[in-house]
């Protein structure tokens, strides 16, 4: 029931229920992307969600409405184009009827059971790692800071014959940043023995990835996607923006252009391109990464093919570049 | 074996009860008690923040007629293995992201089938709001920096219209630089600018220093 001082609903609302993607307007529904109502594909949809992705009736919906403004009370959806918005509240017009609850249940189970098992994927572990490391990075910059701030008090020494001696700087408050000096030392060693520990484990759990990326970007993307069996179900257009999630939000708040190139932008060959190229060869480093993603996961030995076929790519990327050069810039 | 004012409880004296959803087997070592042909398992205050809340004369009717519950932070299942009990007419569904604590979750649920483990973050509600709906009552013990934060975040993407909910807000602990009245305040203030009412505010002791429990409505 909706009393006096509750706010009116939006006028067109994308509502996503266990059991299929809705487009409600004016209070009517529209269009009804129903999920099959098998434990198996209803598990599928659970498993996307859960990776924060949509799920195939939404995408439909999405479709149909081309664009057109709508709202919705699920953050997954904002980033295709869907506005959040409180008074949308996720709810079907009552004549809706929701199908056995136990149907639900079952599927959450064997999501919840396999999530369960995709958990102990030791490729998790190079998750933690990489955070480790970006922990100690955060802390060496304070401890590093105030080391700087510290060391700008010392008195320089005095010239002979000032007439009043300063008073000393107290001897355990020099003990206490000595202290923090070697602290800062065992920051730095820690840090590079985590990134030895990533280096020496990922050709062995990820050969292809390593291969294809370098360890320690490999480690990073993996970190991202939250394990190697996740990014395994990632398609090539997620993967090419993964790690670009700051400047995505900036996107969303309208303070920037969507982003084009996450982690991947970091590899040698796209920094060392020039700008015109990065986005195709940054495609075309995606795909290749999905794959061997796929390969990693499902535990295939090194793939020899992956990276020249990434190299003879960028190749042709920069040769058809120089072929479509005009002449007068070819001095 | 006494009735109380929440439904679902009951009391001998100052001991809290459930009714054993599965009779013949505890979640831990809790007391098992036979009453009036039925079995009836011991609801402990020191353990479960919870029945601290009750114990410490929580709103009566607290979560009656709820039909469907989204518990935040569930840990083990001790709690929620008794909300569970407690309305078991409702589906209580419960995030927990460790998963070191979520494969004794999972177990706990396999005979109990309206509790329904979810393994995810609750800093994410989107990844679950699909599968839980709009939820009459949510309840969040979490520990974690962000905790109001995130009880304003679920209860935007979960909780019904007038829903109920009870955040155990850890007010202590040795990480946390603020005093305890800093931390209650500036909790007080992300809820009400979420336009959540505060319904009441109850410390836990003496079963627990650091919390205080916020009940809301929504
Ligand atoms: C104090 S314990 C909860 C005890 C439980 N409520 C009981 O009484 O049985 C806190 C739990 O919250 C979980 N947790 C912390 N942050 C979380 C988050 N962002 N999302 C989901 N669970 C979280 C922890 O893993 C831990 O199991």
């Amino acid at each position: 029931m909706t009393g006096p001082s509750e706010p009116l609903p939006p006028r067109r609302e994308i509502v996503t229920t266990w059991f299929g993607a809705f487009l409600v307007e004016e209070g009517r529904l529209v269009q009804a992307e129903r999920a099959p109502l098998d434990p198996a594909a209803l598990a599928e949809r659970i498993d996307l969600r859960r990776a924060g992705r949509l799920v195939p009736e939404e995408e439909r919906i999405l479709e149909r409405l081309g664009g057109l403004a709508a709202a919705t009370s699920d953050r997954r959806l904002v980033p295709h184009g869907v506005t959040l918005d409180p008074r949308a509240r996720g709810e079907l017009p009552g004549a809706e009827a929701e199908p056995p609850v136990e149907l639900h249940r079952a599927a959450l189970r064997s999501a919840a059971v396999r999530a369960l098992d995709a958990a102990w994927d030791p490729s998790i572990h190079i998750e933690e790692a990489i955070r480790a490391q970006e922990d100690l990075d955060r802390v060496q910059n304070l401890v590093a800071e105030r080391l700087t701030s510290w060391a700008g008090r010392d008195p320089p020494d005095a010239p002979e014959g000032t007439p009043t001696p300063r008073s000393p700087v107290d001897p355990a408050l020099l003990e206490g940043r000595a202290a923090l000096e070697r602290l800062a030392g065992e920051i730095r060693s820690t840090h590079d023995r985590l990134a030895a520990a990533i280096e020496e484990t990922l050709p062995r759990r990820a050969p292809n990835l390593s291969a294809l990326l370098g360890p320690d970007l490999a480690a990073r993307l993996l970190a991202r996607a939250g394990g190697i069996a996740r990014l395994s179900r990632l398609p090539a257009g997620t993967i090419q923006v993964l790690g670009a999630e700051r400047a995505f939000f900036e996107h969303l708040r309208g303070r920037a252009p969507p982003p084009r190139h996450g982690l991947l932008f970091l590899h040698p060959r796209i920094q060392s391109a020039p700008r015109s190229e990065r986005g195709k060869l940054a495609r075309a480093l995606a795909g290749k990464a999905a794959i061997a993603a796929r390969l990693d996961a499902s535990g295939a030995p090194l793939h020899p093919d992956l990276r020249t076929a990434f190299d003879a790519r960028a190749t042709q990327v920069r040769s058809q570049r120089l072929a479509r050069r005009p002449p007068s810039n070819r001095r | 074996m006494d009735v109380t004012e929440w439904a679902g409880v009951y009391r001998e004296g100052r001991q809290l009860y459930t009714r054993n959803a599965v009779p013949g087997r505890p979640v831990h070592d809790e007391e098992l008690r036979r009453a009036d042909g039925l079995e009836y398992r011991a609801w402990d205050p020191f353990r479960s923040k919870l029945a601290a809340y009750l114990l410490h004369a929580a709103p009566p009717g607290l979560w009656n007629g709820c039909r469907s519950v989204l518990y935040l932070g569930g840990a083990h299942g001790t709690t929620a293995s008794h909300l569970a009990e407690a309305l078991p007419e409702a589906t209580v569904y419960v995030v927990e992201k460790s998963p070191t604590s979520f494969a004794p979750l999972l177990r706990l649920s396999r005979d109990r089938p309206s509790l329904v483990p979810i393994l995810a973050d609750a800093q994410l509600p989107e990844r679950y709001a699909a599968d839980v709906g709009r939820v009459d009552f949510l309840y969040q013990d979490v520990a974690q920096r962000q905790q109001a934060a995130i009880f304003v975040e679920n209860a935007r993407a979960c909780l019904a219209r007038s829903g109920r909910g009870l955040l155990m807000l850890k007010v202590r602990s040795v990480t946390q630089r603020q005093p305890a009245p800093v931390i209650l305040r500036s909790a007080r203030s992300t809820l009400t600018s979420a336009r959540l009412a505060v319904l009441h505010e109850s410390g836990l002791a003496p079963f627990s220093q650091e919390h205080v429990a916020i009940s809301i409505r929504g």
